[in-house]
């Protein structure tokens, strides 16, 4: 360590430090606004039996319908979880392969690696479109932030009043906000990823688009998928809780059985959709160990 | 294309399981859009393109210039009516909700982390040539690994709605409880990762001069995984302070509670301007965020 | 001409001319200006005064279009190679030709393994020895290896010149020598003009008809390896000594 980086290192610390001082005093500040007391953190009467029925769901889930009777004709409780997993998991695939698209179009868009060079002239010439590029990276940036910042849930709400309960409205509500999502960390990456195999390209010819195919994309291609997993992830949470709007995603039984204080049925649904993604991630970090750049 | 090239692509390396994963997910997604279930085109027909029309030009309009035109004064007058009479509350009760929760998850992924740590939750920690481990220090990684999967693969809308059966309505516990659970597992997974891949080398000088394991972790493996540690503390924040404006859609009172009633009462105009309100929120402290990150990131 | 870096002078007063066909190398301690002086050549740097001409043209006036098919022209090896690793080497040989070619015809080289190109990519490696692995990602290979595939990428783009900007840093001894072996034999054959940077000043004797010797930015010598005297040479070593203490 050089002299330089030790005297440097009082300061980093410091400024942790203050970080965390804020960070308790903000802690602090928010517990006093919510009006918080400890007591009602603890259940009580009416709560504690359904935190007893709810540990004991938790040992024991449901293989079959608590209810006594069921109406004839139901199907059996594991068809129906099945059922609830696989439309899950469509909401969520239909939804990711949406929001794929939107990241990798905005995504390249908002990224300013392929038409801005540091310490060289722009690969895009003098061009109307090199002075058209900030413009469109600025309103496509906005657009991003717009995308991203409106809660799936709440994009949700918007399409149900607008076009009713209807399955696409479903998808289109993961495909917005995960679509800005991944715009946002794509243009990131491809903005961060080493710009050596770009400039040796660039150097011998080739035009922005090939040298953001060539040189950028691949490069950025092994943490971009990695990502795009690790929010497909996320996705098959977001499709299970778009049950509780009436789809028929994990959410809505779940969501039915707890109202019916089926605790049991409630933990076959959750064990359902923790094995689903348990699932999504252990092959993420299988796949992550293989594309990784050596 | 010659035989000879033909072989050398057939004998290329490769990795099955990614061809596996190319393939299934790209089958899958065929067969999702093939399924019916999503059916695009349903979306435009005769009713619901009416439905929108109706949305777009009269529901989400504000009140004061559904009749008469713009008028800005009217327009002012009916927003600081919004923000006042619980707009502005709700923001706060958000943003507190948040604040708590994330600190909540923070100290309970304190406690996780270390444990879930592989080179640090072992007979020998940091060692070079760790060995087999006894039964006890297994079964405590795993235990602490399996607590952090169930808490971060529960949604936080969910946990939240199962907290308000037990808890009961009228106070933020549900919302801050739901959200510290469910980012103590993320935030534990992301520390031990942390602690795993600190440089084992200063660390292993102490272990070797004898110095005990709470002393190591105290003194030594906290200070060095804090600063990336932080940085996962803040890119959590902001996602925490989205979940939180949506959790009060179940009754706990934040943004979400607001948007649940203005969509119940159907003023759509208030709805989505307290959906907008939302969005600012979330867009400052992504900003927030990123102002903590760079000062952790610039300092000198 | 020359050239300024923040305001810092990287060349002052340069003046070179390379005869086609010729193999030339620029030798000098490190830091004393052998890349810019190379990226002069295909206009990735520009020079703040004085102007860079290829065959007669201008290279300052010249259209974006018209640097691309310049470029084109020219093959170009950087120090750190330039490839893309988690690519395959066939995708790394076949995108030499990327300024030769317009956006469509490129993909389509790139998507399909069925094409007649990765006939040729492959003779190219197996000159170089490395047939075997046109379908190994690069990331795969040893740094030889990856030495060689730049080399075949600069083969398939069949420029008229071949900038190499000290391709010969990383390499152990007698890696070094078969390199610059390689380099200059392919050279010769392929009737190119070679333009190298290299600090092993005795390897670039042997190899190289051609030395220019360059301190702090400027020319200290320039002539056939083989007329240089002890003096010259030795002004160069101990000027980087002084360099050094100073």
């Amino acid at each position: 360590m050089s002299a330089e980086a030790l005297a440097a290192l009082p300061t980093r610390a410091n400024r942790r430090a203050r970080l965390i001082f804020g960070i308790f005093l903000a802690a602090l500040l928010s517990w006093l606004a919510l009006d918080l007391s400890l007591a009602d953190a603890i259940p009580r009467e009416s709560g504690a039996g359904i935190l007893s029925l709810f540990v004991e769901g938790a040992l024991s889930p449901a293989m079959s319908y608590e209810a006594a009777e069921v109406p004839a004709g139901t199907p059996p409780l594991l068809s129906k979880v099945l059922e609830a997993v696989w439309t899950t998991l469509l909401f969520a695939v239909a939804g990711m392969s949406l929001a794929v698209v939107l990241g990798l179009f905005f995504g390249f868009l908002g990224a300013t690696s392929w038409w801005k060079d540091d310490g060289a002239d722009s690969p895009l010439g003098q061009g109307l479109l090199s002075r058209a590029m900030p413009v469109i990276y600025g309103v496509v940036r906005v657009w991003i932030a717009l995308m991203r910042s409106v809660h799936e849930l709440l994009w949700a709400i918007l399409f149900l009043v607008a076009f009713g309960l209807n399955n696409f409205s479903a998808v289109i509500a993961i495909a917005i906000p995960y679509g800005g999502t991944l715009a946002k960390v794509f243009s990131e990456m491809l903005d961060e990823c080493p710009r050596e195999s770009a400039r040796s390209l660039r150097a011998i010819g080739a035009g922005p688009l090939q040298v953001f195919l060539w040189g950028l994309l691949p490069r950025a291609f092994a943490d971009m998928s990695a990502y795009a997993f690790y929010r497909f992830e996320c996705a098959v949470r977001s499709s299970a809780v778009l049950g509780f709007f009436g789809y028929p995603t994990i959410g809505y039984y779940l969501r039915l059985s707890a109202e019916n204080l089926h605790y049991r049925e409630v933990w076959t649904y959750l064990y359902a959709l923790i094995a689903l993604v348990l699932i999504v991630e252990l092959w993420s970090s299988k796949l992550r160990e293989r594309i990784v750049i050596r | 294309m010659s035989a000879r090239v033909e072989a050398l692509y057939k004998s290329r390396p490769r990795s099955r399981f990614v061809q596996l994963t190319l393939w299934s997910f790209g089958l899958f997604t065929l067969l999702t859009w093939l399924s019916g279930v999503i059916q695009p085109a349903s979306f435009l027909t005769a009713r619901r393109l009416e439905n929108l029309e109706r949305f777009l030009t009269v529901d989400i309009v504000p009140a004061p210039l559904r009749e008469g035109g713009f008028d800005l004064g009217a327009l002012i007058t009916w927003t600081q009516g919004v923000l006042l009479d619980h707009g502005l509350d709700a923001l706060l009760a958000t943003l507190a909700i948040s604040v708590l929760a994330i600190v909540l998850a923070m100290l309970l992924s304190w406690l996780f982390a270390p444990l879930a740590a592989a080179t640090l939750s072992t007979r020998r920690p940091f060692d070079a040539t760790p060995g087999q481990d006894l039964f006890g220090w297994r079964a405590l990684r795993l235990v602490t690994r399996a607590v952090m999967i169930l808490l971060r693969s529960i949604p936080e809308y969910v946990l939240a709605f199962l907290l308000l059966a037990i808890l009961g309505p009228n106070h933020a516990w549900p919302a801050v409880l739901a959200l510290a659970l469910h980012n103590s597992g993320i935030l534990g997974r992301l520390g031990a990762e942390t602690i795993e891949n600190l440089d084992p080398q200063p660390l292993r000088t102490l272990t070797a001069i004898g110095a005990p394991r709470r002393s190591l972790l105290v003194s030594a493996v906290f200070p060095l995984a804090l600063g990336r540690y932080l940085l996962y503390f803040f890119y959590r924040f902001e996602t925490c302070v989205r979940e939180a404006t949506v959790l009060g859609m179940l009754g706990v009172v934040s943004l979400g509670y607001y948007i649940q009633q203005a969509r119940g009462k159907m003023y759509y105009d208030e709805m989505l301007l307290l959906i907008l309100l939302g969005a600012g929120i979330v867009i400052a402290s992504d900003i927030l965020s990123a102002v903590a990150r760079r000062y952790l990131r610039t300092a000198s | 001409m020359s050239v300024l870096y923040d305001g810092q002078p990287a060349l002052k007063d340069f003046n070179l001319s390379v005869t086609p066909g010729e193999t030339l190398a620029l030798v000098g301690p490190s830091g004393c200006g052998k890349t810019t002086a190379l990226s002069l050549c295909n206009a990735m740097v520009r020079p703040s005064a004085g102007a860079v001409t290829v065959d007669g043209e201008d290279l300052s006036q010249a259209s974006e279009g018209g640097l691309r098919a310049l470029r084109a022209r020219m093959g170009f090896i950087p120090q750190d190679l330039g490839l893309v690793p988690n690519l395959r080497v066939s995708q790394n040989v076949l995108s030499g030709r990327l300024g030769k070619q317009g956006l469509l015809r490129s993909v389509a080289t790139a998507f399909s393994t069925r094409n007649p190109e990765h006939e040729r990519a492959l003779s190219i490696l197996d000159e170089l020895g490395i047939g075997e692995k046109l379908f190994h990602r690069v990331d795969s290979l040893s740094g030889g290896e990856r030495q060689r595939v730049a080399i075949a990428r600069a083969l398939y783009q069949e420029a008229d010149y071949l900038i190499a900007d000290e391709p010969l840093s990383a390499l152990d001894p007698a890696r070094a020598r078969e390199t610059i072996t390689l380099l200059t034999e392919v050279a010769r054959t392929k009737e190119l003009t070679l333009l190298l940077s290299m600090h092993d000043i005795e390897l670039a004797r042997e190899f190289v008809p051609r030395l220019v010797g360059l301190r702090a930015g400027s020319v200290l010598f320039d002539g056939a390896s083989g007329e240089l005297s002890e003096a010259e040479l030795s002004a160069l070593y101990d000027l980087e000594e002084e360099d050094r203490v100073g």
